[in-house]
């Protein structure tokens, strides 16, 4: 081949400098805009079927309400906890016109209704198996939910629900979360391991347009199918059971850099768990009895602990002490 | 970058650390620019398209298998992205009305070339070719690619791409300037 035009080409094209480039901070803000667009849109579907009573997402316009954030060692906000009291929701509730209130109430009703249907179906499955329940919506319903684009594909007529595998001892859960974290076999105070589950990512095998297609076909108000349930893991739940009480020991992997929760516990406050920020909170019942729980995200990790028990059952020095442990736990 | 770095970045991105994708685009933004750039010809085009090809790269990462490197993969989403614009552009030609100004008010037909950057003989060459021409002269000629790594790019064999080099290659020699300084019409040979 005559090396001539490819050289001259070669010359030429070198020839004509390329100027520098810094797309860095554009590409990532639209990347972290999209997100958080989609992370307020199934917000909002949590906020209208799940926990009506309190609006998710309005607690930027109630003045005064409480944050705590959790830094890492290098000073970075990995996780914030904001406090939403009764109170606070129940000043907010009065703020809106009857017609709304109204409207809430259904809704909160409907979501009630819904709510028994999924734990009667999620306890008459076969533990480790997964169920897909398709919902027919409502005229508003499907007007509510047109334009809106939900994240990992989670359709929002869609219900996944599993039950889980009960363990017994930490040697059984050992081998399928072992590498992620370790709990201990007991807890400081005295607290055997009574059992334990492992929670999944919703699986979303499910074929929504069959299920619609069944549930038009039958009339039916919803249709629930079995459907192959998710490897991915979401979180772990440990139950320590004396004679005393329960302590129950939950641990997640976060999703994203930032996270954060809303609680209506009445008093929250920052403490620390060896070397990681934590946040203590204590929610008082009409009874006078009282919950604790501490929250935490093990320093290095995606891993957030959260450790509950009744105030009869651990002091807010004893459940730090078991938050420590189990934080040291390798 | 070693490719097991690579790897291990992206896999921490698909669990959720989307602060490793900044690493990422530190990585390829520069030679994914440089392609655009190329490519289209122009410097505002080439940055739009750099940040598209991210973008959009991130946007889809569920998709990428490591079944080929994650550089061919990138490659591969702005060759599909330039040969749009060009496209678009060779539209605009054909349906000026239509095509003359876009949303923004841009003339891509005045914008085509980016005068500041490519010289005449270039230029006349450059117009000549197809995205998928261009795209090979790139990075058989300025990049010194192989056959095999380019066939990975371009998902097309090596022999396949060979036979089709030499004959961008002398379509690319009929336009080229003599060493005088006149024009070559074809008939002339360099």
């Amino acid at each position: 081949m005559d090396k001539n035009p490819f050289n001259r080409m070669q010359d030429m094209l070198r020839a004509k400098p390329v100027p520098k480039v810094d797309v860095k901070h554009k590409v990532m803000a639209a990347i972290r805009a999209k997100e958080n667009k989609e992370e307020k849109v199934v917000k909002k579907k949590i906020g209208l079927l799940v926990t009506v009573g309190m609006l998710v997402g309005a607690s930027s316009v109630w003045a005064g309400v409480e944050m705590i954030q959790l830094k890492n060692e290098k000073g970075e906000v990995i996780y914030e906890v904001s406090q939403h009291t009764d109170q606070q929701q129940q000043k907010m509730l009065e703020r809106l016109s009857p017609e709304e209130r109204a409207k809430l109430d259904a809704l909160k009703k409907e979501s009630q209704q819904r709510s028994k249907i999924v734990t009667d179906i999620m306890n008459g499955l076969k533990p480790g198996t997964t169920a897909a329940i398709y919902w027919v919506p409502t005229k508003e319903e499907e007007e509510r939910y047109k334009d809106m684009k939900f994240v990992k594909g989670k359709h929002p007529n869609v219900d996944v629900v599993t039950k889980p595998v009960e363990y017994k001892g930490w040697k059984e859960m050992e081998p399928l979360v072992g590498e992620m974290f370790t709990l201990p076999a007991e807890l400081e105070g005295g607290y055997p391991f009574d059992y334990g589950v492992i929670n999944y990512e919703d699986s979303d095998k499910y074929d929504v347009e069959a299920m619609k297609a069944e549930a038009i076909k039958h009339n039916k108000k919803y249709i629930v199918k079995e459907i192959p349930a998710s490897n991915k893991f979401d979180s772990a739940s440990v139950y320590y059971k004396s004679q005393k009480g329960n302590v129950g020991v939950e641990v997640r992997l976060l999703e994203d850099d930032s996270n954060g929760m809303g609680t209506n516990a009445q008093n929250i406050e920052k403490v620390m768990v060896g070397k990681n920020e934590a946040v203590l909170a204590k929610h008082t019942f009409k009874d006078g009895s009282a919950s604790q729980w501490i929250s935490w995200v093990k320093n290095g990790t995606k891993l957030q602990y959260m450790v509950d028990a009744s105030e009869e059952v651990a002091s807010k020095d004893e459940l730090i002490k078991i938050a420590e442990q189990i934080n040291e736990t390798k | 970058m070693e490719k097991t770095e690579i790897e291990r970045l992206l896999i921490e991105i698909k669990a959720g650390s989307l602060e490793q994708y900044e690493l990422i685009i530190d990585h390829y933004q520069q030679p994914i620019f440089t392609y655009c750039y190329h490519m289209l010809g122009h410097r505002q085009d080439a940055e739009d398209a750099v940040q598209e090809v991210l973008f959009r790269a991130y946007e889809h990462l569920d998709q990428y298998t490591y079944s080929l490197s994650f550089s061919a993969w990138l490659y591969r989403i702005a060759y599909n992205h330039c040969a749009n614009v060009l496209k678009r552009r060779k539209l605009s030609r054909v349906l000026p009305f239509l095509y003359n100004r876009d949303q923004d008010g841009r003339n891509y037909v005045e914008e085509s070339i980016d005068s500041n950057y490519f010289g005449e003989p270039l230029e006349q060459i450059w117009k000549r070719l197809s995205a998928e021409e261009r795209t090979l002269i790139f990075l058989r000629v300025l990049e010194e690619r192989e056959y095999e790594e380019i066939s990975e790019l371009m998902d097309k064999k090596a022999a396949a791409l060979r036979k089709q080099f030499e004959r961008v290659l002398k379509k690319c020699k009929r336009y080229l300037p003599t060493m005088e300084g006149v024009a070559a019409n074809g008939q002339k040979s360099v």
